[in-house]
């Protein structure tokens, strides 16, 4: 019982992390149709940014809340900066050109920032620096930290404000216009380039967040850890249902949970055949289940031919 | 017009021979000028375009996109170590079983992907190819994370495969028939209603087209063809590597088809000769080719953005009316 409700907490806080960066990538392709392959990139320069501004301020005796403050809102400016870029450079002169292309342009945006993210920190892993004191509780023989706890909280808080962003304002009802029908949305006076630029800028502030809590959280970073976040974030995106922004939350939720709890039990259920690093395995398992039986998702509407 | 058509294809068909003629002479030029090395290289080269190439039937003339074309190359490889550890190493047993279990495996994942569409299929083709890859590398008895390496080339006949020239001939051999073959299809009754379908596909349906068995029949027959190159590459390096079955081997595969040009049938021997050379010279001059990579595709995408092979014919054709590519 124990080792369930420990897992269930640890697949939690990866799924809140998965959410935060699966919603990036449902924004810009409810909107455009379009897969952000570079996205996963864009979360790993926002927690190398935030491990170098946090460093420097921590060294010239700022106080940890104004570092760590610092740090998150330094990363979250590069990010969007980078993300509105990204579209620019690589996105917008393609519009006309068919859908396949701009993946070419995704995957060498994705190979160039990886290259200049090692060129300027390295190849080493890098550690990042503690922010906050770790702490222990405990419940019904499982523990949580309260990094952890803060982890959740952030990605909630994070996630309501975009409800309600989306929702509730004006570029929102633009955003969800331009996502239904991007003719009829230009005609009724939606400027879509304004729209697309903001939902490129929204994702990446999402990633930056998420990147400050992988870095929290496994006090780890390297140049690399952007590829596989991003496409664990992007299956779970699909799991849900790509441009649906419930449906990325619960997509990610879902694959956090299956793969902690799959890390847990995958020995026993395998008769130590695989090991626990093999825990990959059942994000893929349960995305060909779900797609089975939902060929759109768990929340996807029927869409079109779209790709 | 039927003159202008007919002229055209003409042209084509003299361009290709003479393509033919040109890498078939080669190695014999290469080993004139003393760098036999590079004859490895081509051979690689060629089986990677052959690879790219059942892909792109399958993406280009059934407009599926799937991610996890690895799964089939892998395949391919990975059945004749198999049967090479065991003791069959004759050629005309162990490729045509190597196309057999792929083109099976092309089926029973076809049967279940082609539910979903778009981006579910991209998915969904990319987590079976990825649970084979992790299902091989967990597998000891078949090397697991170091793969299984052959003793010997297969033997093929009387033909010298280990003597790097033939067995660049062959390849070239198998590429060819495969071009071939897959000109003969997409001009046949049954290539015609794949592209119809691809075009519009509840039309198809509609008509009362069996749509569902014709895409499959597609991937099947893209998937068969890269085990075939799975046979041909596991015979080159003479080792089935679970990289050949990794996720980053479809992307690849994948990003030769789009910057060859989708749907055009060289497209993927353009694509993968490309990629290919351009690695190949970018890290020779400088440390951080990858970066150059990636700045070299955004630079062919924004000139040829639908694809090289397409551009090319466009730009040098006679004709200006040619088929226009599709994506």
């Amino acid at each position: 019982m124990d080792i369930f409700l420990q897992q269930v907490i640890n697949g939690l806080v990866q799924g809140a992390i998965y959410a935060m960066v699966a919603l990036g990538y449902t924004m810009v392709y409810g909107i455009m149709g379009l897969i952000n392959f570079a996205h996963g990139e864009v979360v790993m320069i926002g927690t190398l940014v935030t491990i170098t501004v946090v460093t420097f301020l921590l060294k010239a005796g700022f106080p940890v809340w104004l570092a760590g403050g610092m740090g998150i809102v330094a990363a979250a400016s590069v990010c969007m900066v980078l993300g509105w870029s990204l579209e620019r450079v690589a996105y917008r002169p393609l519009r006309g050109a068919p859908r396949l292309t701009p993946l070419i342009t995704a995957i060498g945006m994705s190979i160039v920032l990886q290259n200049l993210a090692m060129m300027i920190w390295g190849r080493n892993y890098m550690t990042f620096p503690s922010l906050i004191e770790k702490t222990q509780f405990e419940i019904g023989g499982a523990a949580f930290t309260n990094v952890q706890v803060l982890i959740v909280l952030v990605a909630g808080l994070s996630m309501g404000g975009l409800l309600l962003l989306v929702y509730r304002t004006k570029l929102g009802m633009a955003m969800r216009a331009t996502a239904q029908n991007p003719g009829v949305a230009g005609l009724m006076g939606v400027n879509a380039n304004r729209v697309i630029s903001s939902a490129f800028v929204i994702g990446s502030v999402l990633g930056a967040l998420a990147g400050v809590m992988v870095g929290v959280y496994y006090e780890i970073a390297h140049y690399q850890m952007g590829f596989m976040l991003g496409l664990k974030a992007f299956t779970a995106a699909v799991l849900g249902g790509i441009g649906n922004l419930a449906g990325a939350m619960a997509g990610g939720i879902l694959l956090g949970l299956i793969e902690a709890l799959g890390a847990g039990y995958i020995g026993d259920l395998t008769g130590g055949f695989l090991g626990s690093h093999y825990q990959d395995i059942f994000a893929f398992v349960v995305l060909i289940f779900v797609l089975m039986f939902r060929p759109s998702g768990l929340f996807g509407e029927k869409t079109g031919d779209r790709a | 017009m039927g003159g202008a058509l007919y002229r055209q294809s003409a042209q084509r068909r003299w361009a290709a021979l003479a393509l033919l003629a040109g890498l078939t002479v080669l190695p014999l030029l290469l080993q004139a000028v003393g760098h036999e090395f590079y004859v490895s290289f081509v051979s690689r080269l060629l089986i990677f375009a052959l690879a790219a190439t059942s892909l792109n039937f399958v993406v280009g003339f059934g407009g599926m996109i799937a991610f996890g074309h690895a799964a089939f190359f892998g395949a391919g490889a990975y059945t004749v170590a198999i049967l090479m550890e065991n003791g069959i190493s004759s050629a005309l047993v162990a490729w045509p079983l190597a196309i057999a279990v792929a083109a099976l495996l092309a089926l029973g994942i076809g049967l279940v992907s082609l539910r979903t569409r778009g981006v579910y299929f991209i998915m969904i083709t990319l987590a079976f190819a990825q649970m084979i890859y992790y299902l091989f590398i967990s597998l000891k008895a078949w090397g697991g994370d170091d793969g299984l390496s052959l003793a010997s080339r297969s033997t093929l006949g009387s033909l010298p495969l280990s003597n790097d020239a033939v067995f660049y001939w062959v390849v070239l051999a198998c590429l060819a028939a495969t071009l071939l073959l897959l000109d003969r299809i997409t001009h046949a009754r049954f290539g015609r209603v794949l592209q119809a379908i691809r075009e519009n596909e509840s039309r198809m349906e509609a008509l009362g087209y069996p749509v569902h068995s014709y895409k499959l029949l597609c991937f099947v027959i893209g998937g068969a063809l890269a085990g075939l190159a799975g046979a041909l590459i596991a015979n080159h390096g003479q080792l089935a590597s679970p990289s050949l079955l990794q996720w980053t081997q479809s992307g690849t595969l994948l990003v030769m088809v789009i910057v060859g040009g989708v749907g055009a049938l060289y497209g993927g021997v353009v694509g993968a000769a490309t990629l290919l050379l351009l690695e190949e010279v970018l890290s020779h001059f400088t440390h951080h080719w990858h970066a150059a990579l990636g700045l070299a595709l955004l630079f062919v995408v924004f000139r040829a953005p639908h694809g090289i092979a397409p551009w090319f014919h466009r730009r040098f054709s006679r004709s200006k009316k040619n088929e226009a590519p599709r994506e």
